[in-house]
């Protein structure tokens, strides 16, 4: 897949592959460029929504019956007129036809074709919701992609989220992941923007854990700043001797 | 004649005193540095703020007449030591006194995403109640109690331990629960479907589960205790993380 | 629509009552023009009552009977040698509708007729790809790029309109 963006409009669609799909739902997470076209293609999507159902004239079913009076019935040669008497015994037969012809037809109006893709696109992408950014985190890393994107993006997502909860996510997920001279530059850096304790706590280990050895001067400076909570210095310490 | 409808209007109106009535069933309601709260699903359409009984909110005597501002410039809107401010569907909660010791229940419609973050010391244990939004709680301090979850949910505390017991699990989404320097305890319905993800780098992890293990991931890290397995053929993640202390994963 | 072709004028005045507003609004999506519609509607059930004996029951009867409207209104089209009419007759939107609906409107009625089509019978009549496919006489393939490029140009259009 090398132009997402040609992809964007069958990816709104739920029309990829399951695999297609989820490269498109990591690449959103970090290019915001796309991630933006995206939003405004789904904006204009879920707008064309509203545009209100065509409703024929009441007259236009007048016209029919009248034209259906109009008729002679030839195999009950009743008179047409009194249709509108049986009418409602014929309802039940003809609703359970309807309905048998509307299953093996069109389907009801719940079965829209692209329903069940939206509504997990606009959880995947609309981004709104942590436990959900959490959960495209958890589904990129587990297909083990071999797209060097992934590591980037969840750099990107550690730098950027404002969730705490997603930033932690990431940081585990980098440290899972085969660790690289741009995973170690990448927690580092992050290291030196990151104000919420958890997460630096989470990412001082994870750089003990991939051995970064040049996260000790980072360390010291962390252990040198005024604001940092004493406990997250502490851990830094920790890091500091095991290095 | 009067006097009962007098009467009735006094009754109607007393439970209200002391309040605050948000009229949102959707989108999300934020707390900052609000120090106690219990969050309490409901089936209503609003969401309701009130201080829990014995634990409500005082002004001194001596300020009388006066409204508690914060530094920040927030005041006290709802008449309960909170600032309350809603935005489309966006609510903002802030407590005004540092020192408060109010616990406020928090009935919240299943479709209002809630998020909590708490720094201070002050922060006590968030309880939570047969809650069906989708919560995220970052904390310092705090203790997270869960009654009767389902989630989603995305918890991380630094020093507080996190208990929590879930009625079933929800498989949208992701559940993480983390805490840094205290212990997670989980309990689970026996035939809940999940893909459990454990990790310390310290502390033990206990289990009664019967969770089929992935090796390749078993192996991949031996430094830290780093598991993951599938529950009842695996379902939502569901990530449960100790950094210094025990993990207790159960069924019920 | 099997006790339409045992003869019951009942069944055939219930079949339009259920159907008629679907099969309007696209004949009207399609052809931007309510007289015409209506006629063609009218049309429309006539056909299916004097053809009912060639109704059969495995084919669903909504895909069946947009394609006779389909049909017709082509028919209509190649008779009077028009393929669109002109923008002056479109709908405008109405006034008390929000900007962007009433921007995503005027922008769909930009569109080439056979990419307002597969919009329609996907976005609003809830077709599936493989029922359009039925409706308009093409593969399910043929449909599904139809649809993407109907949206790429949709986009466009939009743009277009909420950029001037």
């Amino acid at each position: 897949m090398e132009d997402y963006q040609e992809i964007l409009i069958p990816y709104l669609l739920g029309d990829l592959s399951e695999k297609e799909a989820l490269q498109m739902k990591s690449r959103l997470l970090v290019d915001p460029d796309l991630n933006r076209e995206f939003l405004e293609l789904k904006e204009m999507w879920d707008n064309s929504q509203n545009i209100p159902i065509a409703q024929a004239e009441p007259h236009a079913s007048e016209r029919f019956e009248q034209w259906l009076v109009a008729q002679k019935d030839h195999h009950s040669q009743e008179p047409a007129h009194i249709i509108g008497l049986w009418k409602y015994a014929a309802a039940a037969s003809v609703l359970l036809l309807l309905g048998m012809l509307w299953f093996l037809g069109s389907g009801p109006q719940e079965q829209i074709m692209d329903q069940p893709a939206q509504t997990n696109l606009l959880q995947w992408t609309a981004q709104e919701s942590s436990t959900e950014r959490i959960k495209g985190i958890h589904t990129s890393v587990r297909e083990k992609s071999t797209d060097p994107d992934i590591v980037r993006a969840l750099i990107k997502i550690l730098q950027s989220d404002k969730s705490p909860n997603v930033r932690l996510t990431a940081v585990e997920a980098v440290q899972s992941m085969a660790s690289s001279e741009e995973s170690k530059q990448g927690l580092l850096k992050a290291l030196e923007n990151e104000k919420t304790p958890v997460v630096q706590i989470a990412i001082i280990n994870a750089l003990v854990s991939v051995q970064a050895g040049n996260a000790k001067e980072g360390f010291q400076e962390l252990i040198n700043k005024e604001e940092i909570e004493t406990y997250v210095k502490d851990e830094a310490q920790l890091g500091l001797m095991r290095l | 004649m009067k006097i009962f409808t007098f009467a009735f209007a006094l009754l109607l109106a007393y439970p209200l005193l002391g309040q605050h009535t948000i009229n949102q069933s959707s989108g999300k309601i934020s707390f900052y540095e609000v120090n106690s709260v219990t969050f309490e699903g409901h089936s209503g359409s609003e969401i309701i703020i009130s201080p829990e009984n014995g634990h409500d909110f005082k002004m001194p005597e001596r300020a009388a007449g006066l409204k508690l501002i914060s530094a920040g410039g927030l005041e006290d809107n709802t008449g309960i030591g909170l600032s309350v401010k809603t935005e489309g569907n966006e609510t903002t909660v802030a407590q005004l006194s540092s020192r408060g010791h109010a616990r406020y229940i928090v009935q919240v419609p299943a479709g209002v995403a809630i998020y909590y973050e708490c720094s201070t010391h002050a922060g006590k244990t968030v309880i939570t109640k047969d809650l069906e939004s989708e919560l995220e709680i970052s904390a310092n301090f705090n203790h997270v109690k869960l009654h009767n979850a389902q989630g989603p949910l995305a918890v991380s505390t630094v020093h507080g331990t996190i208990e929590a017991e879930f009625s079933s699990i929800n498989q949208d989404q992701s559940i993480s629960l983390h805490s840094v320097h205290n212990h997670v305890d989980v309990s689970v319905p026996s035939d809940a479907k999940a893909n459990f993800r454990l990790s310390t780098s310290w502390g033990e992890m206990f289990t009664d589960l019967d969770l089929d293990y992935e090796q390749d991931s078993a192996l991949k890290k031996i430094s830290s205790k780093k598991m993951e397995g599938k529950f009842n053929g695996g379902g939502v993640d569901f990530s449960i993380k100790s950094t210094h202390d025990d993990i207790y994963l159960r069924k019920i | 629509m099997i006790e339409v072709q045992q003869g019951h004028n009942a069944a055939m005045s219930e079949l339009f009552r259920r159907h008629h507003d679907r099969v309007f609004d696209y004949l009207y999506k399609l052809s931007r023009n309510r007289e015409l519609s209506h006629d063609i509607l009218q049309d429309v059930f006539e056909r299916i009552l004097h053809k009912k004996h060639t109704y059969q029951q495995s084919v669903p009867f909504v895909p069946w009977t947009l394609r006779i409207a389909r049909n017709m209104l082509m028919d209509h089209f190649r008779k009077n040698k028009m393929k669109t009419v002109e923008i002056a007759e479109w709908d405008k939107p109405t006034t008390n509708m929000p900007a962007e609906h009433a921007d995503i409107h005027l922008a769909m009625q930009k569109l080439r007729p056979e990419y307002r089509e597969v919009l329609t019978l996907t976005r609003y009549q809830g077709m599936r790809y493989q029922e359009v496919a039925q409706v308009i006489g093409i593969s399910e393939t043929g449909v599904k790029t139809r649809v993407h490029r109907a949206i790429k140009d949709l986009r466009e259009a939009y743009l277009q309109i909420t950029t001037s």
